[in-house]
């Protein structure tokens, strides 16, 4: 007993991620009860609607969360972004993160911490504990630190993500590998849980995004043929969180640091809003090039062009090659594209809802990397930022899209959640850090 | 707890290990090898060693924590123990009948010094449906139980409601032999939350025995064993098999195996070979005594090396029957064998190949071990969901008496099992569902009806008693239940709902098909099954017992009904059904439809409308099957003569307590009256609501 007392970790906290699942959804379901476990847990403690980081995708919204700080110190600004210099695209990796993590922090304190399908970690780099990436991630051989789990994991049919091809348009599959997967991530979980010291545990459930995107209409049509489908996934993911949540209590110093949480809302998508057409047809977006879809055929009298899903960038002097704003003209042209993006109407009805500028949202010292408006559309118009695209409102291939607010957390620390004020994807990692007693740097 | 004993465990190996490989002075130089090998085997002995004992030397103390864990749970408890008998389909009118004539003294007890209530039921009042409702306190368009059946949308075929079976998705061949690579399953359909799992949480214990829908099994703190709707051995609800030299007279269902007047060997046709998928058979020989043919009457049956001996119109004991796939691959059942005749030709009735509790091929009990431990103490005992085979007197491979001696042999397993679980279960909620008294009614109601047009060509006199007898049976084990219920006992009796005559069958198809509603293709008479229907000129079809579908268009396969129109279809059929006459009786009450009278999460997959039948009147034999007849009515004259799949405002079951007890009781407030009483929140999804009077 004195060795086990010995051994006892000296805080603990877990942490589930349910990727993209919207606040509306966790009240209905519980309401319902098709969530019952998750419902008996706010009821221990709360339910708080968030709003997230901008733009509102799961890259930039988990480094927010990994890191505790806003875009402007991460990086993260997107699934894509331009080379420095270049008007080539990349794909912002774990290794573009320009600052530390929540796990590097406790580690300075000997605190170890176990992390499984973690989105925008790939490729995994060591931590104190354990780390096992989520989607994006190409090879699983680099997806895990460290890398002594890997030949368990490849034993279990680990798999990081559906393949989206083969489940598309094929529901019964669908649902197949969104369960396999999340029977999946709760074996390494059993795992890990047990085989590593840990102080903070985190999983995140990355099937639920998968889910929306293909599905939504099977949540918003209750007489929709997978209705009950899309029901019987969310009873899996609750009987999930119940375990994780049983388990945690019986096993904690203080059974009380459990926060689950989603790093974005959801919606159905109607239309899909092209957003470089918008500013073609405003005359700011001109392509020399002899294919107007790449980008590195802008020509230079271009003043500004736009980045999946909602960024607009000024072509500016100075930060690309053909690039001719002057700083003097920023702001004239800053105001000038917001108006039309303000007063886009489809069918009488506005497109987009509001307009902020990177410099009042992004600080930090990478915030100038970051993009200088980012636009917020009304639910249904799911902005994009492919080129040459035929209209500016064009028909939907996904069913879902992701929405800035209606985002949530439960926790049932509920003496650490921030009074009199609406609460925001950072305050999650602040909240978690102080359920440990370590110390949240101030963004 | 085990994880961090593993934990320590491998600190005190290390500190083992540390202490092994301290230089000590080498005596002789025997080399590495067996340095290793010696470390190795004593840090493994050592290992298993110090793990055994920190176990043995922290049981008492998990044993305390445990303890002191479950009480601290149960502080807002007002009882220390919830004791449920639940009697499948106990009808009110007739306690309240027999127990003014004293017939129940028990009941009668219960009645003058605790509560009676005539207990609401679900709609449809079907025994899946309303226990599922028992179960979850919420009603079916939250639990998504509406029949026995369901309809699979994609195609139109009836599948069971409350499981889900599925084979191996991927499978290696080698040769003829077929090796499954991921594994099968099996998946409970029922949704929702029981409140029994909820008590699990609160660290109270739970034995939850023979409740229908609870295959397969969920893990609770506590034990369970499912019960209706567990398959048997062969994956159907129950399929009998009939062993006769005369293959002319067989009874029309069952499996027919043939054998000589004198005997011989017969091959009982089991399971499928989950390598291979053919049926795999048990081979068994039915043989005079003492090999000599002219001896009629004495025949042995002989099994596996065993000798049982036969006796005309006496079941034999339960016998295990072996499935060989593979060496070392088998799979176990039980079942009895019933000779009905043993001269003049042989014929012989031979039960469902139940489960074998004792080796289990399916999840039928919490823990898994909890019935071969059930098996081992009792003996064997019948595992399948609907034991007690209906079907086979409904085919004529048994009499009444045959019946009833079945019957009441599986009533007598489950009353030793109730009674175990009463002695050993001191705190936490005790539950089980005895079927006999749904099944007995079901069968022998027509005796209670001199003019049921079942009767035609059937004894009337032999078995007039046989329901009543059986409510006094019930009413014996009522006081054998209540001698074990102390001051800190809850004591709830009660039934799922009531029972009604069934003289009448009404087919839906058939008036949808008179209506215009129900088109069949072109040269299909009517008579014939849903293949049958032209599906492109289809609206509404009946299938199962409870409800009616709409063929809407996006959910069915070729649904054609657009979701702006089927409002004013379904208000045409419920007009056109309440209006619908049988000469001067009006079959149909009242209809529901669920997606407008309800609001749960599964109102929109399940049966459209739910026809709410008056006494007298059920759907009918062959609409249920998803058949078209032609004519609307039709008389029932099967031994199945009582039903209550009626309107459920007119089949209540019964509730009995020694609780004071609020006047509108539903089965829908048991889980929350329950969960009250141990002190537990009830969840907010949960329609019901309390009983308790405060």
């Amino acid at each position: 007993m004195a060795l086990k007392w010995f051994q006892q970790p000296s805080q603990r906290a877990c942490v589930v991620g349910l990727d993209g699942v919207p606040c509306s959804m966790i009240r209905r379901f519980v309401r319902d009860g098709v969530m019952p476990r998750l419902g008996a847990i706010i009821a221990q403690g709360a339910l708080h609607e968030t709003t997230v980081s901008l733009p509102e995708i799961s890259s930039v919204s988990w480094s927010t969360f990994m890191t505790g700080r806003n875009p402007g110190e991460h990086g993260v600004f997107g699934f894509t972004d331009l080379h420095p210099g270049t008007y080539t695209l990349s794909f912002p990796s774990f290794r573009d993160l320009k600052c530390d993590t929540i796990w590097d922090r406790m580690g300075e304190q000997k605190m170890r911490s176990v992390v499984v399908n973690q989105p925008a970690t790939y490729p995994a780099r060591p931590v104190h504990g354990a780390l096992i990436s989520g989607f994006v991630a190409v090879h699983l051989d680099k997806s895990v630190f460290p890398a002594r789990y890997l030949r368990q994991l490849r034993e279990m049919n680990y798999e990081v993500d559906l393949d989206a091809e083969l489940v598309r348009d094929n529901p019964t599959a669908l649902f197949r590998a969104l369960h396999e997967l999340l029977a999946v991530r709760e074996r390494i979980t059993d795992v890990l849980w047990s085989e590593e010291k840990w102080n903070l545990m985190e999983v995140v459930v990355t099937g639920t995004d998968r889910l929306h995107h293909f599905l939504f209409d099977a949540y918003e049509d209750e007489g929709h043929p997978q209705h009950a489908g899309f029901l019987d996934y969310y009873r899996a993911v609750d009987a999930f969180v119940g375990r994780m949540y049983d388990r945690f209590t019986a096993d904690s110093p203080d059974p009380r640091n459990f926060f689950v949480l989603s790093d974005h809302g959801f919606c159905r998508t109607r239309h899909e809003v092209n957003i470089n057409r918008v500013l073609s047809d405003g005359g700011h977006l001109v392509m020399a090039g002899e294919d107007p879809r790449r980008l590195d055929g802008i020509s230079e009298a271009a003043t500004a062009f736009g980045l999946d899903p909602s960024r607009i960038y000024l072509h500016r002097r100075g930060r690309y090659p053909r690039g001719g704003v002057s700083d003097g003209r920023a702001d004239a042209l800053l105001d000038e594209i917001s108006e039309a993006f303000l007063a886009l109407r489809h069918d009488g009805e506005a497109v987009i809802r509001r307009v902020f500028r990177g410099r009042d949202v992004y600080r930090g010292p990478a915030s100038t990397q970051g993009p200088d408006l980012i636009l917020l559309s009304t639910p249904g118009f799911d902005l994009k930022g492919r080129l040459g695209a035929e209209g500016v409102v064009t028909g939907r291939r996904l069913q879902g899209m992701h929405t800035w607010d209606d985002a949530f957390v439960v926790t049932t620390r509920t003496d650490l959640v921030p009074a009199g004020r609406d609460l925001t994807l950072l305050d999650v990692p602040a909240m978690v850090l102080q359920s440990l007693h370590v110390e949240p740097v101030a963004s | 707890m085990s994880n961090r004993l593993l934990r320590s465990a491998r600190v005190v190996a290390l500190a083992a290990l540390g202490a092994v490989l301290i230089p000590a002075p080498a005596l002789a130089y025997i080399g590495p090898g067996a340095g290793f090998a010696l470390v190795s085997s004593f840090v493994t002995v050592f290992v298993a060693f110090a793990a055994g004992v920190l176990a043995i030397f922290t049981f008492p103390v998990r044993a305390t924590l445990r303890q002191w864990k479950r009480r601290r749970s149960l502080r807002r408890a007002r009882v220390k123990r919830v004791v449920i008998l639940g009697l499948d389909g106990l009808d009110p009118d007739r306690c309240e009948m027999l127990m003014d004539r004293g017939d129940l003294p028990h009941l009668a007890q219960l009645r003058a010094e605790g509560t009676y209530r005539r207990l609401g039921t679900s709609m449809p009042a079907l025994s899946p449906v309303a226990w599922s409702t028992f179960a979850t306190g919420v009603d079916p368009s939250r639990h998504g139980i509406y029949d026995f059946i369901a309809r699979d949308p994609r195609n139109y075929a009836p599948m069971l409601s409350s499981s889900e079976v599925w084979g191996h998705t991927r499978m290696v061949g080698v040769g003829r032999l077929r090796f499954p690579v991921s594994r099968g399953g099996v998946r409970g359909m029922r949704r929702s939350r029981t409140f029994w799992s909820v008590l699990s949480s609160h660290g109270v214990r739970s034995a939850v025995m023979r409740v229908p829908i609870t295959f397969p099994v969920e893990k609770i703190d506590g034990v369970m064993i499912a019960g209706m709707c567990v398959p048997d051995l062969r994956g159907t609800q129950g399929s009998f098999t009939f062993i006769t030299s005369d293959r002319d007279h067989a009874p029309e269902g069952g499996v027919v195996v043939e054998i000589g007047e004198g005997g011989g060997d017969i091959d009982i046709p089991g399971p499928p070979s989950p390598l291979t998928g053919k049926t795999l058979h048990a081979r068994a020989r039915i043989q005079p005594r003492n090999g000599n043919a002219g001896e009629a009457r004495d025949f042995v049956l002989r099994i596996d090396g065993d000798t049982v001996p036969l006796r005309e119109r006496e079941y034999t004991a339960w016998i295990r029957l072996t499935f060989r796939a593979a060496r070392g691959v088998s799979l176990h059942g039980i079942a009895r064998f019933y000779p009905v005749r043993l001269s003049n030709g042989l014929a012989l009735y031979m039960t469902p190949i139940h489960v074998d509790p004792e080796s289990p091929a399916m999840p039928i009990s919490h823990p898994s071990v909890f019935s071969i431990y059930l098996s081992k103490l009792m003996g064997p005992f019948g595992t399948l969901g609907l034991a007690e085979d209906t079907t086979a007197l409904n085919d004529g491979a048994i009499d009444e008496q045959g019946f009833l001696d079945q019957a009441y042999g599986l009533h007598e397993e489950r009353c030793k099992m109730w009674r175990h679980t009463l002695a050993h279960l001191r705190a936490g909620l005790a539950v089980c569902v005895f079927d006999i008294s749904d099944r007995l009614q079901h069968m022998f109601y027509r005796y209670l009806d001199a003019t049921h047009p079942a009767n035609d060509g059937r004894d009337t006199t032999q078995h007039a008693d046989a329901v009543n007898e059986m409510y006094r049976r019930m009413d014996e084990l009522v006081g054998e239940t209540k001698k074990s219920v102390d001051r800190h006992t809850a004591l709830f009796v009660l039934s799922d709902h009531g029972f009604k005559n069934f003289r009448r069958g009404v087919n839906l198809n058939g008036w949808l098909l008179r209506e215009g509603l129900l088109v069949l293709k072109d040269g299909a008479g009517p008579g014939e099954y849903l293949d049958s229907i032209d599906w492109s000129r289809t609206q509404a079809y009946a299938l199962g017992l409870s409800g009616i579908y709409v063929n809407l268009a996006g959910r069915e396969r070729h649904g054609i009904v657009t979701a702006e129109d089927a409002p004013a279809l379904k208000r045409r059929i419920i007009d056109g059904l309440v209006a619908l006459r049988d000469g001067d009786a009006q079959p149909i009450r009242r209809v529901v439809d669920v997606a407008a009278d309800w609001s749960g999460p599964y109102r929109h997959g399940g049966p459209d409308l739910l026809p709410g039948y008056a006494n007298g009147f059920r759907v009918s034999w062959e609409c249920a099957k998803g058949s078209v007849p032609a004519e609307i009515f039709q008389d029932n004259h099967k031994c199945w003569s009582g039903d209550h799949c009626v309107d459920s405002e007119i089949v209540p079951g019964v509730l009995f307590s020694n609780v004071p007890l609020r006047d509108d009781a539903g089965l829908i407030d048991m889980g929350p009256t329950v969960l009250e009483l141990f002190g537990v929140d009830v969840p907010a999804y949960m329609t019901g609501r309390s009983l308790l009077v405060s």
